[in-house]
């Protein structure tokens, strides 16, 4: 588990910061949480869900990665990402298989903690993307007269995005709750030895309910921008085509996948 | 016909190896007969440049692009910084008008609509002093942010700049590169004699190394003004009727703590006689105060400068005199005579209100360097349009300095006589008659040799706080809906770049650490 602490232009002035293009911490992900904000760009790359009520968890908007025979198939398995030099030079297949990166995936090793409606920016202190700001290529996270550098500016400004998508998400999956526009989605993966599997879990919209809205309520999530988002969801399911495709690097690919809503 | 093939600079100071670095790379190539230009400075050991010049305008940038000197150069070597604006404190007595910028990036949305005249309805943004406005700039500079992301901050946003530069390591970095990268040939030696015929200058005689031919001559031999003055007799032409300045007192004062955040603009303090300058570089800041003897004395003006130094930095080392530079306003009657050009100090001298001696030292040597004459046979008409192009610029930067005084509601006696019609070139003065009625307009300064364009004015008049009417001139404004949202787009963009861009000091760690 990453130990997050308050990152302070005092204490950490020498801290430098490597990037991996393989985003590799997330490896072993097969769900990952996701803004509001997010939707337009992820659901053109990633099945884009609600998970389903947990007793200890609320319901919460995420984007499907991987499942756990694969791990995150979009990071590539062949790199370490504990070992990766400095100035790593990624081939094509090393890289992030997508075009686009979830923003709690893209600010790691950063987080946030809010409080008193102002952001301050934590990090996780065992990460191995830390350097100290002498090594090869790394870019520093303050200027030598204490400012912030371009580089923690910008993870600044992902952070913020994150936070103010992630209280949008809350919202939405609200109102999704409360128009009881959510239905379970029950997947089939059929392997190419032969086995399948059943996985469940999630939540994906209601299409006959979604039919069902009067015009007032259909206007109304027009207007409020979520009609454009329910679409978003149910189009992105399409993508778990491209999940598919992207077992075929395994030993067992999934050859077929079945996908079916329970509608309630 | 007598071809032009060689070049004799006299003078290695940053006029010198600026205009031997233009002439060189814009002619590096040999003619159809094989032959190349040459160009040699002769650069004399005993003397030593006056070196205040260390404010650049932009148009450094295209300059050294030019020559061939890399940014990452000028920072590595000249200790330079970026420049994005002047920023002028205590021009005014009011308090809320004690200060405002003269930014180098020009107004939001300029390209289409000039959304000055908008401004001065006070209905928009009015609360906000105009370059503020009407520029996201001035933000960025009081914030201590850099003009772009990074090194390579081709592909993103990059705000207009020039440079701040040690005037010392500038001068060996052009000499290092005309000589090892532009075959500019260099003689370290003191010019004794100047030779001339009715011709104009034959060649000149040096101490050690002989005589030096050459079919043109430039003189960059800075006050002494060997060729111009000394051997063809051009003289002055006095403006210190118009810009009362004649001293400069000048200290450098290393910063307290190396690493702290650098200005990125510079800075311009209106004082009793005159104004000090204070240019950030990386380990140090330059400062210096010009004023007017005639209005203030040696010891007065040493303790208003010691004043501006001890409240920079308490325990700052003030020596017991400064060194002082003294000058008298003005320029050549004529900037070319026979086969002489004469560039830089040798040339006249404006004190540094604007920046304004670089970018003249660089449009004149590029002008040279552009029309430079085939031949002898046609030389006197490039040197006539050289010589009314050269005067024009002169005289409009007079005028445009002259504008910075005259708005002033400061009562010293100093900035009382500032303010005398007639101290205040006609033409000038003209103008500011018409803009108590309307805004300053593109086409009040539309010369293809105008050094300040229309936009500078803006800054300065209406920063000045200059009232204008504009009553009558209201009946043209037609687009107040695209005006508003210039405002608009100017907020946002400033809050976009200040969430984003690196502090100054942290763009130069990143071009200083760069491999």
């Amino acid at each position: 588990m990453p130990t997050y602490i308050t990152l302070d232009s005092k204490a950490h002035k020498k801290l430098a910061i490597r990037v991996d293009k393989n985003f590799g911490h997330a490896a072993k992900f097969n769900l990952v949480s996701l803004g509001f904000n997010e939707i337009a760009t992820i659901s053109g790359c990633m099945p884009v869900v609600v998970t389903t009520d947990d007793t200890n968890t609320p319901q919460k908007l995420a984007a499907v990665v991987g499942w756990p025979e694969f791990g995150n198939l979009f990071c590539s398995d062949t790199l370490e990402a504990d070992n990766l030099p400095a100035n790593k030079h990624y081939s094509d297949d090393e890289q992030w298989q997508g075009h686009a990166v979830p923003l709690s995936i893209q600010t790691y090793p950063f987080n946030y903690a809010i409080e008193k409606d102002k952001l301050t920016v934590l990090f996780d202190q065992d990460s191995s993307l830390f350097t100290a700001n002498d090594s090869a290529s790394p870019s520093p996270l303050f200027a030598s007269d204490g400012s912030p550098s371009a580089t923690l500016k910008q993870y600044r400004s992902m952070l913020a995005n994150l936070a103010s998508g992630s209280a949008q998400a809350t919202a939405y999956v609200k109102a999704l709750l409360e128009l009881e526009l959510l239905s379970p989605l029950s997947i089939t993966l059929h392997f190419k030895n032969g086995d399948t599997r059943e996985s469940n879990g999630l939540m994906t919209i209601n299409e006959e309910k979604l039919a069902q809205l009067d015009a007032n309520t259909i206007h109304k999530l027009h207007t409020q921008g979520l009609l454009v988002a329910i679409n978003a969801m149910m189009l992105s399911l399409r993508q778990y085509n491209r999940l598919v495709q992207l077992t075929r690097r395994a030993e067992n690919p999934i050859v077929k996948i079945g996908l079916k809503t329970a509608n309630l | 016909m007598t071809p032009i093939d060689s070049f004799v600079v006299v003078g290695g100071g940053t006029a010198g190896w600026l205009t031997a670095g233009l002439l060189a790379a814009s002619h590096s190539l040999q003619n159809e007969n094989g032959k190349r230009l040459t160009v040699t400075v002769i650069e004399s050991d005993t003397v030593h440049p006056i070196g205040v010049g260390e404010g650049t305008w932009p148009t450094m940038r295209s300059t050294l692009a030019k020559i061939g000197i890399a940014e990452s150069e000028v920072i590595k070597h000249a200790s330079a910084t970026f420049k994005q604006a002047s920023k002028f404190v205590d021009w005014h007595t009011h308090q809320e008008r004690s200060s405002y910028y003269h930014p180098f990036s020009a107004p939001q949305g300029s390209a289409n609509i000039d959304i000055t005249p908008y401004w001065l309805t006070n209905k928009y943004e009015a609360i906000q002093q105009y370059a503020q406005a009407v520029c996201f700039q001035p933000t960025l500079c009081d914030q201590g942010l850099a003009p772009k992301l990074g090194v390579n901050a081709k592909q993103s946003f990059s705000a207009n700049y020039g440079f701040h530069l040690d005037a010392g390591k500038f001068i060996t970095l052009l000499r290092n590169h005309c000589t090892n990268n532009l075959g500019v040939k260099h003689i370290v030696d003191d010019v004794t004699d100047v030779v001339t015929s009715v011709e104009g200058i034959n060649y000149v005689t040096t101490a050690n190394s002989g005589h030096v031919y050459g079919d043109m001559f430039v003189d960059c031999s800075g006050f002494s003004a060997l060729l111009i003055e000394k051997a063809l007799k051009v003289s002055m032409v006095d403006a210190s009727n118009v810009l009362f300045s004649d001293s400069a007192l000048v200290h450098q004062l290393p910063y307290a703590d190396t690493h702290q955040p650098i200005a990125c603009h510079t800075l311009s303090t209106a004082q009793e006689a005159g104004w000090i300058w204070d240019i950030g570089l990386q380990e140090r800041r330059g400062t210096g105060y010009v004023y007017s003897s005639r209005y203030q004395s040696g010891e007065e003006a040493t303790a208003t400068l010691s004043r501006y130094i001890k409240a920079i930095d308490t325990n700052a080392e003030i020596p017991e005199s400064f060194r002082k530079i003294s000058y008298k306003t003005g320029y050549r009657e004529k900037f070319w005579e026979k086969n002489c050009v004469s560039i830089g100090l040798s040339s006249g001298f404006l004190e540094p209100l604007e920046a304004s001696s670089l970018m003249l030292i660089e449009q004149s040597a590029s002008q040279l360097a552009e029309q430079l004459p085939a031949c002898r046979e046609v030389m006197p008409h490039v040197a006539k349009r050289f010589n009314a192009s050269l005067t024009y610029k002169w005289q409009r930067t007079i005028e445009f300095l002259k504008l910075h005084y005259l708005l002033s509601n400061r009562n010293e006696a100093f900035w009382l006589a500032n303010k005398a019609q007639d101290s205040i070139p006609e033409r000038l003065q003209l103008l500011l008659e018409e803009w108590q009625y309307r805004p300053v307009l593109d086409s009040d300064f539309s010369g293809i040799d105008e050094v300040f364009s229309a936009q500078s004015y803006r800054y300065i008049l209406y920063g000045m706080a200059h009232s204008t009417q504009v009553s009558q001139y209201a009946r043209s404004l037609t687009k107040h809906e695209l005006a508003s949202k210039q405002f608009q787009l100017n907020k946002s963009l400033i809050m976009q770049l200040t969430e984003r861009l690196p502090s100054h000091r942290g763009l130069i760690d990143t071009i200083l650490t760069a491999q």
